[in-house]
């Protein structure tokens, strides 16, 4: 017998080798930063403007072109309210005292059931263990943690052969980079809609559901941000014509659902809100998006470069 | 406890090492015991049904063995009754009703469906199979009653058996484990291997296929054309690897502890004809059904109308066994169908065969087996007809038909390339095992194989909440 227990330690030893060596030559080769989680390694000590929110907020600004001033962009794709609420909890002490907050307030962000529920949640909650703490991680799971914090080459699965090929890439980066073509743009603006305003949004009756959770996260990072000193601002992001008609069209009364209940939100947390969503500026300039709702690199140093004169000097 | 949880990882070396240290007469309390707790794990309340079964059969077997031969007849009856009783209860009430109620209504009669609101055992066909087994060998006078309550007990409650077979004959197990075992280096290793084997079967190829399955198979209505033909050929795939890739670990597990179970899957998907493919498939089953019903109905010694309906008989029961809806059933016909049809009209010598015929016949009966998958797998007749109703639609544009179905399927670039390669390994490993010449490639770089596979499985297998295999649900 222990023959047979020396055989398989052996197996087991040889096996962990070599996972190490292929896991340390993933980190090492991996650098497509595919997450967008390779920013918090270096945050500046003393924002003065920074922006939370979902897609529209990561790649809706761009602080490239701003010079002088520390910017930084809390943004992840589809990210909830609640966890932009839990990092700027942890990474408030980055924020400087009467810095500019945004804090985008986009369609889907205040509507449908708990995030948790969602199929892609699992993935997509993955990124938090590697810039949160586990007690603000949602579903913390110690054994996701070691994945993804320790042996990132586990999971990859197929993208790891990617990886050592040298072909890792950040694919949203390329699209990003990009500008979003007119054919094919209303399509895309439908499935934008659906997939914001009634896929997991509304109830068997059909009826839109609020999301009374994600409005009190909201509410919470106001506070927060008065507390620490700063200025919170909710803002919407610049769409295309397309989208904005194919939601008017689909859903008539929304806009004035949605505007009532930000209005109200601003009145009892004393907030001010900016709505881009129609800007004359971007509304039907297709070089400033890369798909129907979201800006592309050019739109987002456009729109920074307008929030910075028209809102953050103001402010100042 | 599934045997791809962690749970397992700690309980396996726990119940080995304390196996091997107990001295050789009190080793069935430890298996016993741990075969218990096993099974505890997946509902504490059905250890009742599993004792309750098996003191009637233990006692049931030994009046059989003192009775007369009249009296024999009647237990061996009432034993049979109380196993198949406890399985329709728990398993087929409410199909038999919800079906007698379909009926009532085409009839015009309106009648409230009586429900039970029940889990289904886990395992409950598969030991209530071995038991009947045993009782039925004793009967017959195959083999003698145990008179040891508990070997009797870890015999049916074996743990890497349990809950998914192979179905075992006292005659190998039983014997086993009564007998003295002394610690068999080379039979350890096997079952290592095996167990590797099997895990790399259902960690990597059965849950990574599953997705794709389920993806389609979940909602097939929303999908048409060649995703619907790919997911049918994924769960063809999916199923071998979930269920054999079990019984791998199964039979391994038992290799660990001194016990050799029967083997299960010998390279289905190699066979040429669907005669060979039961042959090969789920092989404790199907010779449990050819020793129990079959045969007992007058096997292929009659003449040939009535060996049909023999045929056709035995495969619609075995699709009824594997799951409580029409679709098992229809899925059974198939199978029996094809049977009939090859006993009537092919008359093809194997001998005479060349090689490429038997590829294109090993093709052939791949399509209907994957063919009668389809029924197997959809939530419904319905369902199922839609799905052949739909998968050929738009063949005639090939290019655009495969590459929508690929799309559909949510396959990406990489992912094709990782399924395809282990898909390729299987499908080596397999032919190897069916082609016995080319066995001796793999034992001259077995540790190279094994190292492979075991870093396949450490890098591809999902991670997350481990997946249940498919035989559980039966």
């Amino acid at each position: 017998m222990r023959r047979f227990l020396v055989q398989v330690i052996k197996y087991i030893v040889v096996v962990a080798i070599i996972t190490c060596f292929i896991n340390c030559i993933y980190i090492k080769m991996e650098k497509s930063d595919a997450d967008y989680t390779d920013r918090f390694k270096s945050i500046p000590s003393s924002i003065m403007v920074c922006n939370f929110g979902s897609s529209h907020g990561l790649f809706g600004f761009d602080y490239e072109d701003v010079t002088g001033v520390e910017c930084f962009n809390f943004a992840f794709e589809s990210q909830s309210l609640s966890y932009d609420s839990l990092i700027l909890e942890n990474y408030k002490g980055y924020i400087a005292k009467g810095a500019v907050v945004f804090i985008p307030v986009t369609y889907p962000s205040l509507y449908g059931g708990d995030e948790t529920m969602e199929s892609d949640f699992e993935n997509k909650n993955k990124r938090y263990y590697k810039i949160l703490p586990p007690e603000k991680i949602k579903e913390y799971d110690f054994k996701t943690d070691i994945y993804v914090n320790y042996f990132p080459a586990l999971t990859a699965k197929d993208y790891l052969i990617k990886v050592l090929m040298g072909q890792s890439k950040n694919w949203n980066d390329e699209i990003w980079s990009g500008e979003v073509s007119e054919d094919g743009l209303i399509e895309n603006a439908q499935l934008a809609y659906e997939r914001h305003l009634v896929k997991n949004k509304v109830d068997s009756n059909g009826n839109r559901i609020i999301n009374q959770k994600e409005i009190e996260a909201l509410k919470q990072m106001i506070e927060e941000c008065k507390r620490i000193g700063a200025t919170p601002i909710l803002i919407t992001t610049p769409f295309t014509r397309e989208y904005t008609d194919i939601i008017e069209k689909e859903d008539p009364g929304f806009f004035l659902e949605f505007k009532g209940m930000i209005q109200n939100i601003c009145n009892d947390m004393d907030v001010k809100y900016m709505d881009y969503s129609c800007d004359e500026r971007f509304i039907n300039d297709y070089t400033f998006f890369m798909d129907s709702d979201h800006l592309n690199k050019k739109g987002a140093r456009r729109f920074v470069s307008i929030l910075m004169d028209e809102v953050v000097e103001a402010e100042y | 406890m599934l045997f791809n949880s962690w749970a397992y990882a700690v309980f396996l070396p726990t119940v080995f090492i304390a196996y091997w240290n107990l001295k050789d007469q009190y080793r069935w309390i430890l298996i016993l015991i741990a075969s218990y707790f096993f099974y505890m794990c997946s509902g504490p309340r059905y250890l009742f049904i599993i004792l309750g079964l098996t003191i009637v059969s233990y006692c049931a077997a030994i009046q059989i063995e003192r009775s007369e031969k009249k009296y024999r007849k009647k237990v061996l009856i009432f034993s049979i009754a109380i196993c198949v009783g406890v399985l329709f209860f728990f398993k087929y009430f409410n199909f038999f009703s919800c079906s007698f109620n379909d009926l009532l209504r085409i009839c015009g009669i309106h009648h409230d469906k009586i429900l039970l609101n029940i889990v289904l055992p886990v395992g409950i066909s598969f030991y209530t199979f071995q038991i009947m087994s045993y009782v039925i060998d004793v009967y017959k006078g195959d083999t003698s009653a145990e008179h040891h309550l508990g070997k009797y007990a870890a015999f049916i409650s074996f743990f890497p058996q349990l809950v998914a077979g192979p179905i075992e004959r006292s005659n190998n197990l039983l014997k086993q484990i009564k007998g003295e075992r002394k610690f068999d280096y080379n039979l350890a290793i096997q079952g290592v291997k095996q167990m590797l084997w099997g895990y790399y079967k259902k960690l990597v190829i059965a849950d990574t296929l599953s997705t794709y399955v389920q993806r389609i198979y979940t909602k097939p209505r929303d999908y048409e054309g060649f995703s619907l033909v790919l997911a049918t050929v994924f769960f063809s795939i999916q199923i071998y690897c979930d269920f054999s890739g079990y019984s791998d670990i199964a039979i391994g597990t038992a290799k660990l502890f001194g016990v050799e179970l029967m083997q299960n899957f010998d390279s289905p998907y190699f066979s040429t004809s669907v005669k060979e493919f039961w042959g090969r498939w789920h092989i404790s089953l199907s010779t449990w059904f050819r020793d129990y019903i079959y045969i007992p109905l007058g096997g292929s010694r009659v003449k040939k109308l009535r060996h049909s309906l023999n045929l056709m008989i035995t495969f619609l029961i075995s699709g009824l066994w594997h799951g409580a809806n029409w679709t098992f059933v229809v899925w059974g016909g198939l199978h029996g169908s094809a049977l009939v049809f090859e006993n009537i009209a092919l008359k093809i010598r194997k001998s005479t065969d060349y090689r490429i015929i038997k590829v294109i016949r090993a093709c052939f009966v791949f399509a209907f087996c994957s063919f009668a998958w389809i029924f197997f797998v959809a939530d419904s007749i319905e369902d199922a007809f839609y799905i052949i109703r739909n998968s050929l639609n738009g063949v005639l544009n090939l290019g655009e038909y495969i590459h929508n179905g690929i799309v559909d399927l949510g396959l990406w670039r990489g992912m094709n390339v990782v399924i395809s390669v282990c898909v390729f390994i299987l499908a080596l490993y397999d032919y190897i095992s069916y082609n016995k010449k080319w066995s001796h490639v793999l034992n001259k770089i077995q540790w190279i194989f094994y190292t492979v596979i075991g870093l396949i499985i450490v890098f591809f297998s999902n991670k997350g909440v481990a997946a249940e295999f498919i035989y559980f649900q039966f």
